[in-house]
């Protein structure tokens, strides 16, 4: 039995996503103990954290607006099934390049014995409402985020992983089914549609969700690094009628940072 | 000088940070037990100590009835809430003396 970490990652014009998971598989190594793979389309040519390079063809892409940013860039993120394929680990933590681990907490999903787990809702953390991000479509069908999924070499796995490589190549199809905008492609509709799948379309199971709340910082509020595993979040609050801003410290919890401008500077520091 | 003036005026949002904390730690107390997830809470640990017997079958956090040593899951509960509530209190603790 192996364990480890996967992260896909494949730069755009703007962002340096190797960068980005190259920290993160630090932070993997120091918290989790276990190591890091990264499927990417290039060779790493500087000192990296990684146990394994995969290089694979760069997947298609989509575009997508960045608020931080202000502008709109590649968002190469087709071909996450393939993660079944290419893990070499017999359990596998599949990463976004953009969560940051700050904590143990991942090592339990090694040790609770689920073939396949993602999160099935998230929040947050400045407290603003987020209940549109967790459903998808025009019937808000519950969305499982694909940004931290645990899975075991197995069957259950495999069909998971292939009924999501068919969502992605008839894409245009489900978004008409479910009644989404079927650009840019997004890997959380298509997990949550393969799993709806694989559950016989019964969207009352929790056999494959983490019993616990994805924590997301959205692009509109500030994260700056204080410490080790420790950040301040600094957002807008409606006070007596007027917007302040207002801030919270974050310690020891781990974080879906979605402003990417705001990663690349955590990951500097 | 204008950023440091600026950061010092930014005030502490004291109900979210015990939201977020209570958040932390709540998913803190859950944890894997003899094929079963458990979350380490006083019903748990009451259903636990109300019974004598060497084995028991509970419910666990999935909706799986699971066999577990009663003793030991007492055991681990009680070590893993204790743990997890004094860390609760000492970042509440510390959270408060914010400004």
């Amino acid at each position: 039995m192996s364990k480890g970490c996967l992260i896909f990652a494949f730069n755009n014009d703007s962002m340096d996503y190797v960068k980005m998971a190259n920290s993160s598989a630090c932070n993997v190594r120091r918290l989790l103990g276990i190591p890091t793979t990264i499927v990417t389309d290039k060779e790493i040519n500087f000192k990296h954290n990684f146990d394994k390079v995969i290089v694979v063809e760069k997947p298609n892409h989509g575009h997508r607006h960045f608020r931080d940013y202000n502008k709109t860039v590649k968002w190469i993120n087709f071909g996450r099934h393939q993660a079944y394929n290419l893990t070499p680990y017999t359990e596998t933590l599949l990463l976004d390049a953009d969560y940051v681990v700050a904590s143990d907490r991942l090592k339990l999903l090694f040790d609770i014995g689920r073939s396949f787990l993602c999160h099935l809702s998230s929040f947050n953390v400045s407290g603003h409402c987020f209940r549109a991000s967790n459903v998808y479509g025009v019937y808000k069908m519950p969305m499982a985020w694909a940004t931290v999924v645990y899975f075991k070499k197995d069957n259950t796995s495999k069909n998971i992983f292939n009924a999501m490589q068919m969502v992605q190549n008839n894409y245009t199809h489900y978004a008409e089914l479910y009644n989404f905008q079927h650009h840019p492609f997004r890997n959380d509709y298509a997990l949550s549609i393969a799993l709806n799948i694989n559950s016989g379309h019964c969207i009352n199971s929790n056999e494959y969700y983490i019993p616990w709340d994805l924590a997301s910082i959205v692009p509109e509020d500030s994260i700056v690094k204080k410490g080790t595993d420790s950040y301040e979040l600094t957002y807008k609050k409606l006070i007596n009628d007027e917007y302040k801003d207002v801030r919270i410290l974050l310690n020891d919890m781990d974080l879906h940072v979605m402003g990417k401008l705001d990663l690349e500077k955590i990951y500097e520091s | 000088m204008n950023e440091i003036i600026k950061n010092t005026k930014i005030r502490f949002d004291h109900n979210q940070q015990k939201k977020i904390l209570k958040e932390k730690y709540e998913s803190k107390m859950l944890f894997a037990f003899e094929g079963g997830m458990w979350t380490a809470q006083p019903t748990l640990i009451l259903t636990l100590e109300a019974f004598g017997d060497e084995t028991i079958v509970l419910e666990d956090a999935y909706g799986n009835p699971v066999q577990v040593n009663r003793a030991d899951l007492l055991l681990e509960s009680k070590q893993r809430w204790q743990e997890q509530m004094n860390a609760w209190l000492h970042e509440f603790q510390e959270s408060s003396k914010q400004r």
